[in-house]
């Protein structure tokens, strides 16, 4: 019997094309947006885990100013976001006290600055941001410049000063090759190293986030910037490994306690700390999409209850009918219920699947839309969206769910119907 | 056999209440055929509709073979119409996206038949009314006597004991209701099935063994 009604109500939607149609497309839309919204964003909860997991959660960033605050709260995450984003003006930190911490394994220093940019090949001047870097920095924190690939020409010297190595994407903009000279403001910088494009490695590895600002990124020795702009000894950003052995936390607190000693107040965070604030700000802003996104859904489902009352009204003969040919009101009230369920759960599959592929398109848009990586002082999120079966069953089935509820009440009202006024009703 | 004793029927039909039966007894023995005669709003229809168990009174008892089906459930009722029922209407009344065959599957598919089963006895029905050659034409692929034969053959899907046919020629050419009214005779001989019909029509109603006048929703003994 169940298989029957199965069987018709596929048969009496398949009947009323257009209208099952458009009541399923309300159902895709929502169901879309969800599937999309979360897969997206365990994609980049995903993504952020794994990033600092290979950067090492032994590493402790360290950025100049502020106070001596826990990194929690919005205070910790506006922190969150300054460490990432290199922090706000380069300020004068002496790093050199940290090797009286005998947890610090190495540390090294970002210096960030914009400035005016000049090639033979670039018509005018370009206004880009300059990463400075502490000699060794890419060796010691390699992970963090995703592996520092060259491809063509050398990676720093101790006693380089004014030479330059370039992202894949800033080279080919700036039309230079190795041994080319780049202007930055009135100084000649020598091209020695153009870096590996991330992007295609990128692609290749899935989840994990990489460094796509690098493609982007201008680098130069930290001391060429002091020659430059002035202000020795100032950073935006330090990175520090400590020992395995050591409790980052303390570390953390430590090295802050440290430099207020000297009256150089830093902000520290692990990468701990910071993967997880990163994560929890994603979790909220993914939530929130979510929720708007639900709305929609449910919005489908009051559709499919608007399509099943008119189902219902318009086929009141017909349920007359099965009626007076022995039809109990349970058959009626499975049969309108299946329908809306059936309703439910095409529209489930379907938005599924759109879901699925308007997160990994996304995927893409997204993460160069993202992309804010070393070069230009934070990191870049390129991610591919994470579809865990739970959230594909979990859909269908809640679509189902939905559907069928939607259905209740019309179905309750054909089933309820005297046999005597629906075959009556014209 | 049914019986009915002192049956009275009340409706609301908006704002004003229609007396449709005003005490009606009525007995009607297993193989008759009987032709139930009266003029529109006479209260014919809603007699049919309680001996075939599709409506109850609101006093008096309607009893169906041995059992009074006058204060049973809707479930009951249900079952009753589908079991030991079957009725034919004057707007032949079939589900209008299914093909013939499924029409007629659809009375034993609320029994739980299985489904091979049910799609044979289906077969068997249609080409016993003569329309072996429609089983997967839909209603409005049918002319109107072949549709009432649709009807007939779904009528007829679970053996039933009675078949009640309200107006079955009414919408029909004299000759597609001559048809159906060879085949409603053909069954009450040749079966032995109680056949009962509604009609406001003297034809049809000579076709009946007996005819039962009713006239404002009182069984009338006029034409005697």
């Amino acid at each position: 019997m169940f298989r029957d009604n199965i069987r018709l109500a596929f048969h009496n939607i398949r009947h009323r094309q257009v209208r099952s149609w458009l009541t399923i497309l309300g159902i895709v839309v929502g169901v879309a947006a969800v599937v999309a919204l979360i897969s997206i964003g365990e994609g980049m909860q995903n993504s952020i885990e794994e990033q600092f997991e290979s950067i090492g959660y032994n590493t402790i960033i360290l950025s100049p100013g502020g106070s001596t605050e826990q990194a929690s709260g919005p205070e910790g995450r506006m922190g969150v976001l300054k460490a990432m984003f290199g922090g706000g003006k380069p300020a004068v930190v002496d790093l050199s006290v940290l090797d009286r911490l005998p947890q610090v394994v190495s540390f090294g220093a970002q210096r960030i600055e914009t400035g005016m940019i000049a090639s033979e090949n670039l018509d005018g001047q370009a206004f880009l941001r300059i990463t400075g870097l502490t000699y060794g920095m890419t060796d010691y924190f390699n992970a963090y410049f995703n592996g520092f690939p060259i491809a063509q020409g050398r990676n720093f010297d101790q006693s380089d000063r004014s030479v330059i190595v370039l992202g894949a994407q800033v080279a080919t903009d700036l039309g230079v090759a190795v041994g080319d000279q780049v202007q930055i403001e009135t100084t000649d910088f020598e091209v020695i190293g153009i870096l590996e494009s991330t992007a295609t490695e990128g692609k290749g590895t899935g989840g994990a986030m990489t460094f796509r600002g690098m493609d982007t990124g201008l680098f130069v020795p930290i001391e060429s910037l002091e020659t430059l702009y002035g202000g020795e000894g100032k950073i935006s950003q330090a990175l520090v490994e400590v020992t395995d052995q050591t409790d980052v936390v303390e570390a953390s607190q430590a090295i802050k306690n440290l430099f207020s000693q000297f009256e150089t107040p830093v902000q520290t965070i692990t990468a701990e700390e910071m993967s997880e604030q990163m994560k929890s700000v994603m979790a909220s802003i993914q939530m929130t999409l979510t929720a708007i996104a639900a709305i929609s859904l449910l919005v489908g489902a009051i559709g499919v209850m608007n399509t099943m009352f008119t189902s219902v009204l318009e086929r009141t003969r017909e349920i007359g009918i099965m009626k007076a040919i022995g039809a109990k009101d349970r058959h009626v009230l499975s049969l309108f219920m299946i329908e809306s369920g059936l309703l439910g759960i095409i529209g489930g599959a379907i938005g599924v699947l759109a879901g699925v592929a308007i997160s990994s398109l996304a995927g893409g848009v997204l993460s160069g839309a993202l992309a804010v990586g070393p070069g230009s002082g934070g990191i870049s999120v390129s991610f591919a969206a994470s579809y865990s079966p739970w959230l594909i069953i979990g859909a269908l089935l809640a679509s189902f769910v939905l559907g069928a509820i939607a259905g209740v009440l019309p179905a309750r009202r054909g089933a309820k119907l005297r046999p005597v006024e629906a075959l009556r009703y014209e | 056999m049914i019986k009915l004793d002192h049956v009275v029927r009340t409706y609301q039909m908006g704002k004003t209440t229609v007396q449709a039966l005003r005490g009606v007894d009525l007995e009607i023995h297993d193989g008759e055929l009987v032709a139930i005669m009266g003029p529109s709003g006479s209260g014919k229809s809603t007699l049919m509709h309680l001996l075939g168990g599709l409506d109850q009174p609101d006093e008096g008892s309607v009893v169906f073979g041995d059992q009074d089906i006058s204060k049973q459930s809707r479930d009951f009722l249900a079952e009753l119409r589908g079991k030991r029922v079957g009725f034919v209407f004057q707007t032949f009344s079939l589900i209008p996206t299914l093909t013939a065959l499924d029409n007629v599957e659809l009375p034993m598919m609320y029994q739980g038949v299985e489904r091979k089963v049910r799609r044979e006895r289906a077969q068997h029905l249609l080409e016993q009314v003569g329309l072996g050659d429609r089983l997967n034409h839909r209603p409005t692929e049918l002319s109107g006597g072949e549709q009432q034969r649709v009807a007939t053959a779904r009528a007829l899907a679970n053996d039933p004991e009675v078949l009640l046919a309200d107006e079955p020629t009414g919408n029909l050419d004299s000759k597609s209701g001559k048809q159906i009214m060879q085949l409603l005779t053909q069954l009450n001989e040749e079966k032995g099935m109680t056949v009962i019909l509604v009609t406001h029509d003297a034809t049809i109603a000579g076709y009946a063994q007996r005819t039962i006048h009713i006239f404002d929703g009182r069984i009338g003994d006029a034409a005697d």
